[in-house]
């Protein structure tokens, strides 16, 4: 079915988004048209705000309002520590944790060559300068645990090496309060697999 | 006695030959009737989809599509203990497959392997033995993503690490890639081959004794079943993961060179045989006519006894035009063991070539219809 022009348009742009399939486009579309005018322009401007004021931090490359973001301008924050991660989602579940007192390090992704990322197209290089200019004793590599964050994690691995910096990854296992026939196949083999003493 | 889940009735629409179809299946054996070409196996492919979301031909799902037709639809119903439960796939062209089970459509795929499990045999299967590696390897992973739900799993993740790793190789001939790079992902495949081999290896011992089984009953013949990897037999008990990662590591080695050339990866799961040994010979050698088909039926045996010990469930059989085929024990083996037991879906062209089993419903098919026979 044909809509009219800027109906059509914005449920093309809400279609790009991630998750949104055509059906969800049209009815998001539909809610918008059949609120307040008031509501839209307040949602139009806090995308274009968030936009416009949101850029990578200069040391960590997590998403920031200021040229350095609030963990790394924190100095009660161990900066020996670097915690490497893919996405700023990986930066908010860890501080979720409140365990965690070093630095991190966005990667913004991970190495897929069927997808064309190479190590140039994800802030490795970043990261290396920032170990190269001294003061990192530990790197904790927690990208994710599937095949593309396990590549990256084997790569940064083996470009860390020569600096000499400890390079620890994070364990793999089941969920915390999660029954054992809840979690999925696959982390139940690796949790196997990765199993210790008591 | 393992639980039944058995498939009620058949919906078809814009299927291969038929326009729209419906069927009422028999609980005991149901056999489709007809002369070559009248759309017979068509049927059992219908059922295969909605045990595995595919066709057992090497086909496309847009094969599938009646002629002219804008997609196929195939829906069944499967009734046990519970109740009713309806198992859709539809196909579309450019829209890709919807698979839903009780009216909830599937993520992908896979999960809907081992909702209604079954084992097929058709007149390829008889060239088990000989026939390339890759009908075997296609053989055990159908087998297994029915019974294991982390073998789906593993072999998912392989076949990401290997595409991965394939397109690096490729990437790598035009502009040379760092050699860390390279390294990160032999090392992150490898971690994946060994995982999913070592599941295989495990579950191919436990296929392998109840084979041996069925055809020491058979023939009185001695089975062993082994992958062979890297030109090597492996006897299938080495299940461990770290062995499987040194072997495939030392196989990695040795191709090396031809792999930057080639842009693929050698070594792996994915170019492994399995290999029967009959009395201690190598099947795919030495194996005659009547013992490759005593061969593949103790192997079909195996699948049906494999099936019900890991799903507490018997598996429903796709016999197509191969019951004709086998003659005497392995015919009275198979009627008896299987058919008499689990939901058997058979075809044959005329009603010489039926087995006697009670309670049976017969179809006599022809191009695109099917009428069950009255009585």
């Amino acid at each position: 079915m044909a809509f009219p022009g800027p109906i059509a348009r914005l449920i093309e742009e809400l279609n790009r988004l991630p998750g949104v399939g055509p059906k969800s486009a049209q009815r998001l579309a539909f809610h918008l048209l059949g609120r307040p005018a008031e509501e839209a322009r307040r949602l139009a401007e806090a995308i274009l705000a968030a936009r416009e004021r949101v850029r990578r931090c200069e040391v960590c490359c997590d998403w920031t309002d200021a040229p350095v973001c609030r963990v790394c301008s924190d100095p009660r924050r161990d900066a020996t520590k670097i915690c490497v991660v893919e996405s700023p989602k990986d930066v908010a579940a860890l501080e979720r944790t409140g365990r965690y007192d070093g630095l991190y390090h966005v990667l913004h992704g991970a190495i897929s060559p069927l997808s064309g990322v190479g190590p140039g197209d994800v802030t490795i290089g970043r990261l290396l300068e920032r170990l190269r200019a001294g003061g990192v004793q530990e790197l904790i590599l927690a990208t994710d645990p599937d095949v593309d964050g396990e590549a990256t994690a084997l790569y940064l691995k083996d470009v860390v090496a020569p600096l000499g910096v400890r390079v620890t990854r994070l364990a793999r296992g089941l969920p915390e309060g999660g029954d054992l026939d809840f979690a999925d196949e696959l982390t139940i083999a690796r949790a196997l697999e990765g199993r210790r003493e008591l | 006695m393992a639980e039944r889940r058995l498939l009620s009735r058949l919906y078809l629409r814009d299927f291969r030959s038929y326009p729209r179809l419906e069927l009422a299946f028999a609980p005991g054996l149901n056999a489709f009737v007809g002369p070559n070409g009248a759309g017979k196996t068509n049927l059992l492919e219908a059922i295969h989809y909605l045990c595995l979301g595919s066709s057992f031909r090497a086909a496309r799902d847009a094969e599938a599509v009646a002629w002219g037709a804008d997609g196929f639809f195939v829906k069944g119903r499967l009734r046990d203990e519970a109740g009713d439960l309806d198992v859709e796939v539809a196909f579309r062209p450019g829209h890709g497959k919807v698979v839903r089970v009780g009216g909830r459509s599937l993520g992908s795929t896979a999960e809907l392997y081992g909702t209604l499990p079954c084992v097929s045999f058709r007149p390829e299967d008889l060239e088990w033995a000989k026939g390339p590696p890759a009908a075997r390897r296609l053989w055990l992973d159908r087998l297994l993503v029915q019974t294991s739900a982390s073998y789906r799993a593993e072999l998912l993740a392989f076949r990401e690490a290997l595409a991965e790793r394939n397109a690096l190789l490729v990437r790598n001939r035009h502009e040379k890639a760092a050699r860390a790079l390279l390294v990160a992902w032999r090392e992150a495949y490898l971690e994946r081959a060994a995982a999913l081999a070592a599941e295989r290896a495990r579950a191919l011992a436990e296929i392998g004794r109840r084979a041996a089984e069925e055809l020491g009953a058979l023939t009185g013949e001695s089975l062993a079943l082994a992958v062979v990897s890297g030109g090597e037999a492996v006897v299938p008990a080495a299940g461990e993961a770290s062995a499987w990662r040194e072997r495939y590591a030392a196989q990695l080695e040795a191709v090396a060179e031809e792999e930057l050339v080639r842009g693929h990866t050698l070594a792996g799961p994915h170019r492994d045989d399995i290999l029967a040994l009959l009395d201690g010979r190598d099947a795919r050698r030495y194996a005659s006519q009547g013992q490759q088909r005593s061969l593949v039926a103790a192997l079909k045996l195996a699948e049906v006894g494999h099936i019900e010990a890991r799903l507490g469930r018997l598996p429903c059989l796709l016999l197509d035009d191969v019951f004709s085929e086998l003659d005497g024990s392995r015919r009275a083996r198979l009627g008896e063991a299987a058919m008499t037991r689990a939901q058997t879906f058979l075809t044959a062209a005329d009603d010489r070539l039926l087995p006697e089993v009670a309670g049976a419903r017969v179809f006599d098919v022809r191009p695109g219809a099917a009428q069950a026979r009255d009585g």
